[in-house]
């Protein structure tokens, strides 16, 4: 293998595959990238063997080969080189690549490319594209949801629906859910279930800032794996076997009491709330009250430490239906209102001891249901 | 007081104390009775806790007139003949003993017909004496009642708990005849209401399955060696349903050993299915086990007690064995193996050894004992407990279970589980104390199946549980719906952990130390786990937590929470003093 390339798309390259290397393993080969020629591009994979990342580099391929080089030595030493040409070449015995850039030279042992584990690669399947800011957006709204814990392992995923022409996320960690509904570049003839792996979603939503084009979702006849494709970029993920949980019959369908509120204001006084919540065990108190005689209607936002000292924050709201109070961990509310973007939020309750409704009013189609806490008022 | 031969009445009561101790015993005779009677179906009742009544009725070969009265005479038995008979007893009963023991302490009434005569026999009798002998129709097969049950005995009658603990006791009873008979139905009700009933199909995962509900059930793996006839070590047979490495129970309540479909208690056998069990299952976790050896009748003694409990036999050694392989094949074939790719062998030779490395540590004299002074010497530098904890600034972690911290005089190594148990432990006694526990409810209710003995303390303290943080519903027999749990469980699963808590805390009575040993229980559940790595923040936050308890030293089971290593002893280490 002979090639030059530029350092900085090199670099670029490395640092997107990086994000597939594993990082704790007891297979060290998965801690080292795999550089191949792909016709005139060197094409760069990595994987921890829940998810795999491939990317090209434009290059100039003067022979073709492979090698494995440990990825964080490789990305250290081309993040210090200057923005020039960097010529690559395989070294035999050791094995390892020797490279060169400018007046630096280095030479690091790798090891054979045929040891890497084979990254999938899926040839069929059903196929959906989505609009990339559409997706991004989707996944920011759910993804904080999911379990980390691996106590239940579906929790630890995305439940991921395509079908006619709209897609679903659903993440749930126990306590509470959040299911975004959003539209399809084009509809799709066969529906897709399957749970994605939260992280995986997290490293695509990070590589989708800059996509422009649709990205294109394909899942295995088998349902193992899912192929993600953005421009340059390819993920292979495997999927979490298992029921997910069936989301559709925890959102409640009815409410007693609508409050609707301004999502600035209300996650504004939620952040204040919560510096006392800290030492108080984290509950937030919500209490919505109707406006009277044409009044406007308030949400009072409180929180206490026993020791420490307590808070009240108002907010103006409009309220349908009766007073109402509910009481929520201090983490899931602000968490919820912090991926929400703008305008108003409404808060739907029943009793204090039923499930909480936050929603956009308006826009998005959103849900989020918290589970409240069980409080002495 | 001049010697005596006791009155037969009164001896007759002693000697019933040893098979009939409780009513669930009573039960126990009477149903193996059916059994021995090739029964297809036994339907148990009892009132009161037995005490009041108990009725057991079967559909086996019942007992021909003439003989009828017969069988309330001690050592009348129609299971075996002569000595000889002993070395291979394949009834469950053959001392002769149960209904004449029975008869002594209560009064019992027997109906009785075989099905080839046409008319059955009722025989009745109060204190050891038949009062009534009479023809009387009746269904084919038997039936016996008996009443007034340790009336005559108060003394036994003191010892015996309470009507419920002792339905619950005869409940445990028949499941255990249900898994010991997958082939025979059985159905017991408790002062009129239906508590169990197994279906009678011959195939142990239903029985399973009505015990432990159809969940646990089909999870359990299938053990199965069948034993060679003849005599020796390839005889044996097991032959049973054993729980997966994922699914464990905090207590050996869950064990069903049965030999020759006789339920016994072995402890040596226990601890050959643990031994099975080895590196599947965390320290202080046991299996869910249902196994049934087939012995041949000679290699083993039942006639050791008089309830037959435990037996003995002649190889033991070889039962352990074949128990001990059975399961653990089970296990290993069932267990994740990790997948090795072909072409994926690790590459990297082992790490060639530095010179520091290989250097032995054969020249230091002993093994350096580190004191446990952390008492006092906080006691020298520090005025209240908390004040060694607070000044403790964090190094880093070993082994994902220590924090490595650097305080007053030396250094202190904190065991973060037992630190953690100890902040969480004192939280949660706060808020019993203020009756404010912290509850967050749960998104999807947890469904809990319940086992008798758990019921049990689940019903001991009923309403209460509510004032701890758990909110629980009745959801059908034997399940409870779980819809909150104090809020510090976040990261468990509610319904598991809320059983380990059950079986921890048991029944215990009065609120001072059963709300201790809630306490603790919750906290030992909730507390970070021993191998979870922490980051240098977290560990600072704990420790900071751990000095604003009141005992930070020690964490709610007394086991120590940090160890101090003095600078005085690692100068002496190093020689420098």
């Amino acid at each position: 293998m002979r090639l030059s390339c530029l350092q900085e798309n090199l670099s670029r390259g490395l640092a997107l595959v990086g994000r597939a290397v594993a990082t704790r393993t007891t297979l060290p080969i998965t801690q080292h990238v795999l550089m191949e020629t792909d016709q005139s591009r060197l094409k760069l994979s990595a994987t921890n063997l829940e998810l795999a990342i491939t990317t090209w580099v434009g290059a100039k391929v003067e022979q073709e080969g492979a090698v494995t080089i440990p990825a964080r030595l490789l990305t250290d030493f081309v993040n210090s080189l200057p923005n020039e040409r960097v010529d690559v070449e395989l070294t035999p015995r050791p094995i390892g690549v020797h490279l060169q850039c400018a007046r630096f030279e280095a030479h690091i042992n790798g090891a054979d490319a045929e040891e890497f584990p084979p990254i999938p690669t899926v040839q069929e399947g059903i196929t959906a594209r989505i609009d990339p800011q559409v997706l991004r957006t989707a996944i920011s709204r759910v993804v904080f949801a999911a379990a980390t814990e691996e106590t239940r392992p579906v929790l630890t995923g995305v439940k991921v629906e395509i079908s006619g022409q709209r897609f679903t996320l659903a993440g749930a960690d126990g306590f509470r859910l959040a299911v975004y509904r959003g539209p399809l570049v084009e509809p799709v003839t066969e529906e897709i279930h399957a749970i994605v792996p939260a992280r995986t979603l997290s490293e695509l939503q990070r590589l989708l800032v800059d996509q422009e084009e649709p990205v294109e979702l394909v899942v295995t006849p088998s349902k193992s794996q899912i192929l993600i494709h953005l421009k340059g970029v390819e993920m292979v993920s495997q999927l979490i076997q298992g029921t997910f949980p069936n989301y559709a019959q925890l959102i409640p369908q009815s409410f007693g009491t609508r409050a609707v509120v301004d999502l600035q204001e209300f996650s504004r006084a939620a952040r204040s709330a919560s510096i006392f919540a800290r030492d108080g065990g984290g509950i937030i108190r919500l209490q919505v009250i109707p406006g009277v005689e044409g009044m406007a209607g308030k949400m009072v936002i409180t929180s206490r430490a026993e020791e420490t000292g307590d808070n009240e924050g108002k907010i103006d709201a409009r309220v349908e239906g009766d007073e109402a109070k509910i009481a929520f961990s201090s983490r899931y509310l602000t968490e919820v209102l912090s991926v929400m973007e703008r305008g108003e939020v409404a808060l739907e309750t029943t009793t204090p001891s039923s499930p909480g409704v936050i929603k956009p009013v308006g826009g998005e189609d959103y849900v989020h249901v918290v589970m409240p806490m069980f409080v002495q008022w | 007081m001049p010697i005596r031969v006791l009155a037969p009445q009164l001896a007759a009561q002693i000697a019933a104390g040893e098979v009939v101790e409780r009513p669930a015993s009573v039960v126990k005779e009477l149903v193996e009775n059916g059994l021995d009677a090739d029964a297809t179906s036994i339907s148990v009742e009892i009132m009161g806790g037995g005490l009041e009544m108990i009725r057991v009725v079967d559909n086996g070969c019942g007992i021909p007139a003439e003989e009828a009265e017969l069988a309330f005479h001690r050592f009348a038995t129609g299971k075996i003949a002569s000595a000889e008979d002993l070395d291979c007893i394949t009834t469950l009963g053959f001392r002769g003993e149960a209904l004449p023991s029975i008869a002594a302490v209560s009064a019992v009434a027997l109906l009785t017909r075989p099905p080839q005569e046409a008319v059955g026999t009722l025989v009745e009798v109060a204190e050891g004496q038949v009062i009534r002998s009479v023809p009387q129709g009746s269904p084919p097969g038997t039936s016996v009642s008996v009443r007034r049950l340790f009336q005559s005995v108060p003394a036994r009658l003191k010892f015996l708990k309470s009507p419920a603990a002792e339905a619950s006791r005869v409940q445990t009873m028949i499941q255990q005849f249900a898994l010991a008979f997958p082939h025979v139905r059985f159905h017991l009700a408790i002062d009129g209401r239906a508590a169990f009933a197994s279906s009678g199909g011959g195939n142990l995962r239903d029985a399973c399955s009505t015990i432990y509900g159809p969940k646990t059930a089909r999870a359990l793996l299938e053990v199965a060696t069948p034993g060679v006839s003849g005599e020796g070590a390839g005889s044996i047979g097991v032959y049973g349903l054993v729980s997966p490495p994922d699914m464990s129970r905090a207590s050996r309540a869950y064990l069903h050993l049965f030999m020759n479909r006789r339920w016994i208690q072995s402890r040596t056998l226990a601890y050959a299915l643990e031994e099975a069990y080895q590196g599947f299952l965390m320290e202080r976790r046991h299996p869910l086990a249902v196994i049934h050896l087939t012995v041949p009748p000679r290699e083993v003694d039942v006639n050791v007690h008089p309830a037959k409990l435990e037996v003995r036999f002649h190889q033991e050694s070889e039962v352990f064995s074949a128990l001990q392989r059975a399961v653990r094949s089970a296990l290993v074939a069932r267990a994740p193996v990790p997948t090795v790719r072909s072409g994926l062998a690790p590459s990297w030779p082992a790490p060639v050894p530095t010179e520091v490395g290989t250097l032995s540590l054969q020249g230091v004299p002993s093994q350096p004992s580190l004191s446990r002074s952390v008492s006092e010497e906080g006691g020298r530098s520090a005025s209240t407990p908390g004040e060694v904890a607070s000044s403790l600034r964090v190094l880093g972690q070993v082994q994902n279970l220590y924090i490595v911290a650097e305080g007053p005089g030396g250094v202190y190594l904190v065991d973060q589980h037992a630190a953690h148990e100890r902040v969480l432990y004192e939280r949660v006694r706060g808020e019993f104390r203020d009756r404010a526990p912290q509850v967050q409810g749960l998104l999807e209710p947890a469904v809990v199946e319940l086992p008798p003995s758990l019921e049990e303390a689940l019903a001991a303290h009923g309403e209460e549980w509510s004032r701890y943080g758990f909110d629980l519903e009745t959801f059908g027999p034997h399940s409870y719906l779980l819809r909150a749990l104090p809020v510090i469980f976040k990261d468990a699963d509610p319904g598991e952990t809320f059983m380990s808590i059950l079986e921890e805390v048991g029944q215990g009575k009065g609120t001072g130390d059963w709300e201790e040993a809630l306490a603790s229980s919750i906290a030992c559940h909730s507390a970070v786990r021993a191998g979870k790595s922490l980051t240098q923040e977290e560990m600072a936050h704990l420790l900071a937590q751990l000095s604003a308890t009141d005992q930070p030293h020690t964490c709610p089971h007394g086991r120590p929470t940090m160890v101090h290593i003095s600078a005085s002893h690692l100068e002496r280490e190093f020689g420098r003093r």
